[in-house]
């Protein structure tokens, strides 16, 4: 059967082509409606126009959000199937001896990372003791594999930022200034940009939550099943 | 439907006899799941033979089968009258 990401990347196609589609009648109509601009009717023809719009677009995006948390709840099913595999114990008494040290270097850390790279949870202790002496790295890329912390966050980031693309068709950078804009300076007419329609599927993650090949590769094993940790 | 007794009849084991009637049970419910989505119950005997994973389905996320069946099979799925007249009116 198709996979979690193959299912939410088709979803999503589909509301954004359905969005596009929508949103150009709607321009269209708008557009068409402009030379009756001044007269009786047009107010209210317009009014009924948008009204029409806002719906159908609602219904849309109640339609999607209901879909995104079916494949959100099968992509957390798979990650919490993961099977766990032990560090070794060289593995453990080497991250031990890096949680007694008192002070550690970030030399130290990329040496031990190194050398637990193949167990995703060693890796993850390794991240955790960096925080721990303020050295803000992350290890994780090393890994072959990717945690089921790692994947969990992506889960999450995902959710919010599929939540921002079915809420406004416009980038997120675009609104910012324009707030921005309206704060500082007052009102303004600038248009906001529409986002770029992805096309197939590593541009929809890569576009939706910033994953490249590589990391949809990692996320994919983790959360479409079969991978262990 | 082939029924417990007559499995045991032609000679299964008990343990034969619960993996049959589940496999049996999980190829129901998908099918159903099939026809439910708009899938014609001709065609949906073929997807059922093509999908090859039924036995691993967890139809405790019902909505989510659902929406694999739509991703995938969407090419088989006959739209309802009212969609084709709001296709039309679109």
């Amino acid at each position: 059967m198709i996979t979690n990401t193959e299912t939410f990347y088709i979803r999503a196609k589909k509301f954004q082509d359905a969005r596009k589609e929508l949103t150009d009648k709607f321009e269209r109509d708008l557009k068409g409606l402009e030379r009756f601009r001044g007269s009786k009717g047009y107010e209210e023809e317009e009014k009924k126009l948008r009204e029409k719009f806002e719906t159908e677009l609602r219904s849309l995006q109640d339609e999607a959000r209901a879909s995104f948390n079916a494949i959100y709840s099968g992509m957390i099913d798979n990650i919490g199937k993961r099977t766990v595999k032990a560090p070794t114990t060289d593995q453990i008494n080497l991250l031990n001896i890096l949680k007694l040290k008192k002070k550690v270097t970030e030399e130290e850390l990329s040496r031990v990372a190194e050398s637990v790279k193949d167990n995703p949870i060693a890796v993850s202790l390794v991240t955790e003791i960096a925080h721990d002496h303020g050295i803000m790295r992350n290890y994780d890329s090393l890994c072959s594999e990717m945690s089921s912390e790692t994947a969990s966050k992506v889960v999450e980031s995902l959710k919010a930022w599929t939540e921002d693309f079915v809420q406004f068709d416009t980038t997120r950078a675009s609104r910012l200034a324009k707030e921005y804009h309206e704060r500082n300076y007052g009102a303004t007419d600038t248009p906001l940009t529409k986002r770029r329609l992805f096309e197939g599927k590593s541009d929809c993650f890569s576009e939706l939550v910033g994953l490249d090949d590589q990391g949809l590769r990692l996320f994919s094993e983790v959360v479409d099943g079969g991978s262990d940790e | 439907m082939i029924g417990a007794d007559y499995m045991k009849r032609i000679g299964l084991t008990s343990e034969q006899i619960t993996l049959l009637t589940d496999k049996m049970n999980r190829e129901t419910r998908y099918r159903q799941l099939l026809i439910q989505e708009g899938i014609s119950p001709k065609i949906a005997d073929s997807v059922l033979k093509a999908t090859k994973d039924v036995d691993t389905l967890d139809f405790s996320n019902e909505p989510l089968i659902r929406e694999k069946i739509r991703a995938e099979w969407a090419d088989f799925i006959i739209q309802k009258k009212g969609d084709e007249r709001n296709e039309r009116r679109r």
